[in-house]
């Protein structure tokens, strides 16, 4: 307060607050007061890209078992990834300021915020499908995870020494109404598809003939009562007839002769067989006959 | 008619090797010697029979009549001819063809007809000893069987299986018709094998 108005009543005003403009911070993020801008969302858009793209081709080198080549690629890549991140971390002021210079002509003709839309969508297409596949390969480390647990399980249990020290088998299967199962059973249809000649083809039946004991066998057979059954002067008669037991008895008998004539008939066809020896091997002939 | 076969094999046992296969040298020789001496013994019986004749007649005044060479030669001859005939044309074979189990056959396995039966005595007559050709041909068979068509087989009576027997069919024992073991049905079964050939 200046000297000269000293003794007057003077009534002080509130201090008027001086407009200055809201400071950008250094990566421009309060701009606009609404969210990152589009440099942010590029910069974070690509690094998302080389991230993933980095990832997948470590992850494929990375499944080559003992390929110190591919190891080497794959160790080469994650790098030139990590080069580019950092690259595009310290690029950000230098891109945001870009931004903030020629942001305004840029939002005056609304570029910059169709830009931002897309890359907004771009990106939100890419973290559904991320979601998806992470969500994915979740549930396929959940599955293998537990199908290791099971068959670790399964592997420290003897399940059949379980079953029989644990399970009274005898009780189970007098629970079963076998005459139920069996009179639902088609026999017919089952024996229909069965291809007996073949059933038979696979069985050896010189071991099972082998295996039956025929002594036994023969002993339950009442041959006596067998017989009983049998017509047999019918039977007799039809051998009879079929053999023609006269006509046989007729022909034995029509050339009887006696040990003597069969005895000089043989020694004939000898020498018969013994002159023709001699003849085909005097004319060296060979006709196949050996006698 | 023709005898009815049977289903056994009613060839001598001893004999089923050979049965039907064409004779040799050996037995066709002997069975032609038993046939000559039969011959001649017939001859000889009838000469002692017109001898008994003459003797009835002549009484005291009797003497053995004379027999000429060539009567005895033609006589011979005559009744070796008609005996061969006779016996080939109602068995297949004479006597010595039967001692020695010979039986002669047409080629195509059937009986000698009269005509044939008659050539083939004449041709063993006027000239026996062609019957050695037999040694050298190769199907066994003389000259005369070569000149009328026959052959001369083993043949010691029966039949093979399903066969009728030759011997039947001569001596005319049976006269069955020739539906050997026909089902009832009309189908001809074949004969079952009880010699396990």
């Amino acid at each position: 307060m200046r000297p000269r108005d000293a003794g007057r009543c003077v009534v002080m005003r509130e201090p008027e607050p001086i407009p200055i403009h809201d400071i950008p911070d250094e990566t421009g993020a309060g701009a606009t007061g609404t969210g990152p801008n589009a440099t942010e969302r590029g910069i974070d858009f690509l690094a998302g890209i080389v991230s993933f793209g980095a990832g997948l081709v470590v992850s494929a080198l990375d499944g080559d078992e003992g390929d110190d080549r591919s190891a080497g690629v794959a160790a080469f890549v994650a790098a030139g990834a990590g080069l580019f991140l950092e690259g595009l971390r310290a690029a950000a002021p230098v891109l945001g300021s870009i931004e903030r210079t020629a942001g305004p002509t840029i939002s005056s003709s609304g570029a910059a915020e169709s830009l931002g839309e897309l890359l907004d969508h771009w990106r939100g297409s890419w973290d559904d499908r991320r979601d998806e596949e992470d969500q994915r390969a979740a549930e396929d480390r959940l599955r293998a995870a537990f199908q290791r647990s099971v068959d670790t399980v399964l592997d420290q249990l003897d399940l059949t020494t379980l079953v029989l020290d644990h399970l009274d088998i005898q009780q189970v299967a007098s629970a079963v109404d076998i005459q139920a199962m069996v009179a639902d059973l088609d026999m017919d249809a089952l024996i229909g598809r069965l291809d007996m000649n073949r059933l038979l083809d696979r069985i050896d039946m010189d071991r099972l003939l082998d295996r039956i004991d025929m002594e036994r066998l023969t002993e339950r057979i009442d041959v006596q009562a067998l017989l009983d059954r049998v017509d047999m002067p019918a039977v007799a008669s039809n051998v009879i007839d079929d053999l023609d037991i006269p006509q046989v008895i007729r022909e034995a008998t029509a050339d009887t002769a006696s040990e003597g004539v069969r005895d000089v008939r043989l020694r004939g066809v000898e020498a018969d067989r013994a002159i023709r020896r001699a003849v085909d091997r005097l004319l060296s002939r060979t006709n196949g006959d050996t006698r | 008619m023709t005898a009815r076969a049977t289903g056994f094999d009613t060839v001598p046992k001893e004999a089923r090797a050979f049965h039907g296969e064409p004779a040799g040298l050996v037995t066709r020789t002997l069975a032609n010697v038993a046939d000559l001496v039969i011959v001649a013994v017939l001859l000889v019986g009838g000469y002692l029979g017109v001898a008994g004749v003459l003797f009835l007649r002549r009484g005291a005044s009797f003497t053995f009549p004379i027999v000429s060479y060539r009567l005895g030669y033609v006589v011979g001859f005559s009744a070796w001819v008609v005996y061969m005939t006779f016996c080939w044309r109602t068995n297949g074979r004479s006597y010595g063809d039967h001692l020695l189990g010979l039986r002669v056959r047409t080629m195509n396995g059937t009986d000698l007809g009269g005509i044939r039966a008659l050539i083939r005595a004449v041709l063993c007559a006027f000239a026996p000893l062609l019957l050695a050709w037999c040694a050298l041909s190769e199907e066994q068979r003389s000259v005369q069987d070569l000149i009328v068509g026959t052959h001369v087989i083993y043949d010691w009576g029966g039949s093979r299986a399903g066969e009728p027997s030759d011997d039947a069919v001569g001596m005319g024992i049976d006269v069955a018709p020739a539906v050997a073991n026909e089902s009832h049905d009309g189908h001809a079964q074949p004969p079952p094998r009880v010699d396990g050939e």
